[in-house]
């Protein structure tokens, strides 16, 4: 996966008068498309069977959704500038 | 099918989807770099043994295409079941 | 022209019968977002944007229709053997009674697909924003539809599904900056 976090994370208000238990995280994702850009030339790919397994050829792009209940919360620092960093490298 | 044709079956087929899933994601690449020779390169070199597999695939298992894109052994075996959703 | 290919895009696999899912399944089969959508939206927009992003729309609407055949082969296979009881159960009695097992372009409360879901403005730029727009919500709705379904096998196939929202906007994106870039400045020396 990438540097920079694939969801972010937002406390709702909550109100004692809310009628039912207060979610106190919610989150959304940010995929990779917000931050790379123009796609660089030569980026490490995965092999064919990985790469239809997880829906697209090259990792840097790779990425996947958790669900909410698995997701934790991110109290995050402000965001640094994300880095195109893909942890699997794998050429073909 | 059943047992061990149904295996080779998935197995050639999974192949199939593999390598065809590399070519389409290449061509969409490709569509927005149109001057990466690397890539076009690879593409070009997939797509030739693409064609090698899609002749064994259709020996073995029946035609992929339709409207003379592919031979067809008599019977006319485009119309075999199974269709991609039966399977 | 278009020629079929008889395989589909990945492989699907649905391991639990569960009508109600097929149900929920529909919005991405003839919803406003979902793959019948995507197909018709792009391949129409194709005749009215500059030649540079001709192949993008082709080569990604095409590919919207193989997402179609994935969608309706989880419907089918969710439906294919349950009862009208079961349809009943799962919300699909009104389905049943209008169309028995067959699919219909639908959404998952059941409205029919219209062509008011689609835009074609003529404009490159608000075309192409509206594409990043409906990839971003079908990858939405693949989240949705994630959560609404503990069969891994059919999460497996929706996981793929939404990935490959995320490249088609990532290759809209590009198209955009393709499209920004001062074609014309020379004429301006
Ligand atoms: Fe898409």
């Amino acid at each position: 996966m990438h540097k920079y976090s694939s969801y972010k994370t937002y406390t709702p208000y909550i109100s004692k008068y809310d009628p039912c238990p207060p979610m106190k995280v919610k989150s959304y994702s940010t995929p990779i498309n917000l931050y790379l850009g123009f796609q660089p030339m030569n980026l490490p790919q995965y092999q064919a069977r990985e790469a239809l397994q997880k829906g697209t050829l090259w990792p840097a792009l790779y990425s996947p959704y958790e669900k909410v209940k698995m997701r934790k919360p991110l109290f995050s620092k402000p965001q640094t500038q994300p880095e195109l960093q893909p942890e699997e490298e794998e050429m073909d | 099918m059943a047992g061990k044709k149904q295996e080779m079956y998935d197995e050639q087929l999974l192949q199939l989807q593999e390598i065809d899933f590399v070519l389409l994601e290449l061509n969409l690449y490709l569509d927005t770099h149109p001057g990466d020779i690397q890539a076009i390169q690879q593409y070009n070199q997939l797509a030739m043994k693409r064609k090698q597999m899609q002749m064994e695939f259709e020996a073995a298992y029946g035609p992929l295409l339709h409207y003379g894109q592919s031979y067809t052994k008599y019977p006319f075996q485009w119309i075999e079941s199974p269709w991609p959703w039966q399977v | 022209m278009w020629l079929y290919e008889k395989k589909l895009q990945y492989p699907v696999k649905v391991s639990k019968c569960d009508p109600m899912m097929a149900k929920y399944l529909m919005e991405q089969y003839g919803g406003a977002d979902g793959e019948l959508s995507a197909a018709l939206r792009y391949l129409n927009q194709r005749y009215s944007i500059p030649n540079e992003v001709i192949g993008l729309l082709t080569d990604i609407g095409t590919e919207e229709f193989s997402h179609l055949e994935m969608i309706a082969t989880m419907i089918y296979k969710l439906t294919k053997d349950a009862t009208p009881e079961q349809l009943k159960a799962a919300g699909l009695g009104e389905h049943y009674v209008m169309h028995d097992h067959a699919l219909y372009y639908q959404n998952s409360a059941g409205d029919a697909f219209t062509a008011t879901y689609l835009q074609a403005k003529g404009d490159p730029i608000a075309d192409l924003y509206e594409d990043i727009a409906a990839e971003e919500k079908a990858r939405a709705t693949y989240q949705w539809l994630i959560d609404m379904t503990d069969d891994v096998d059919l999460q497996d196939g929706l996981k793929f599904l939404r990935e490959r929202e995320i490249v088609h906007s990532q290759r809209f994106r590009e198209a955009v900056e393709i499209l920004k870039v001062e074609r014309d400045k020379q004429k301006f020396f």
